[in-house]
């Protein structure tokens, strides 16, 4: 435990917090429209997100909480070395993700579906797609502080990245699952 | 806990999930698949970010994060 974290302080960056909860409040927010949009049309809804790989999703969510789970082992290191291989994977799993959300696109595309298929869609495109650009960013962020990882702009860069996880977590479910 | 055990422990949840999606529907599937996000989302908040070292901070980010799944979960329920 740092001395930040014994007195009480939190961990890392304050804005970055402030940019976690600013970016919670907007897909939090985002989620709960889609539900309650859902409750206007349930089977119109439902039949759209048949159309969704679940199964794929599953995947990626296996590969972005493994990813954090290397940008979380990246603050723990006591070596820049070691730190830099760290980041490097976690950045290459961000990659992995991208490609697998690229596939789900091009798999809808193929399938003529687009935001004006059904409100469903907008909703899908909005979500995923604005957390897409964040996972695009966050292997950005991530790849520049691996080339110098310093203790304070590895937590940073880490930081976002468990934003990233944390609201990827939340929208699976809700889009993806129920 | 340490980042590894979360790491194992997101991974278990994000299965059993996925799972669930697959064998049921229901009421009772919506709460249980929303209140395992909900202990996914937890543990990054408590372990990736640390707040686990900040019960203060932690309270008051548990508050947030659990009107916000309530609500999610009224609304799934009711449809």
């Amino acid at each position: 435990m740092s001395r930040a974290q014994a007195s009480g302080q939190l961990p890392g960056e304050v804005m970055m917090w402030v940019l976690i909860l600013s970016e919670l409040a907007v897909f939090g927010a985002g989620l709960v429209a889609l539900r309650a949009a859902w409750l206007t049309d349930p089977e119109g809804f439902d039949a759209a997100q048949s159309h969704l790989n679940a199964a794929g999703a599953a995947v990626n969510t296996v590969v972005l909480v493994s990813s954090g789970w290397l940008a979380a082992l990246a603050v723990e290191a006591r070596e820049a070395v070691r730190a830099r291989w760290l980041l490097i994977g976690a950045s290459v799993l961000g990659l992995v993700f991208l490609f697998i959300k690229g596939a789900e696109y091009a798999a809808k595309a193929a399938e003529g579906i687009s935001f004006e298929t059904h409100p469903f869609w907008m909703f899908y495109y909005l979500l995923t797609g604005f957390h897409v650009a964040h996972v695009v960013a966050g292997v950005v962020i991530l790849g520049f502080v691996a080339v110098r990882p310093a203790p304070a702009t590895t937590e940073a860069g880490a930081q976002f990245w468990h934003m990233v996880d944390l609201v990827w977590v939340l929208l699976f479910p809700v889009v993806y699952l129920l | 806990m340490s980042v590894t055990k979360a790491w194992l422990v997101l991974v278990a949840l994000s299965l059993a999930s996925t799972g669930m999606a697959a064998m049921g529907q229901g009421r009772l599937f919506v709460v249980v698949v929303l209140l395992l996000a909900w202990a996914k989302a937890r543990v990054v908040l408590d372990v990736y970010l640390g707040l686990q070292h900040v019960p203060g901070w932690r309270r008051g980010f548990s508050l947030g994060l659990g009107a916000f799944m309530v609500a999610l979960i009224g609304l799934s329920v009711v449809g």
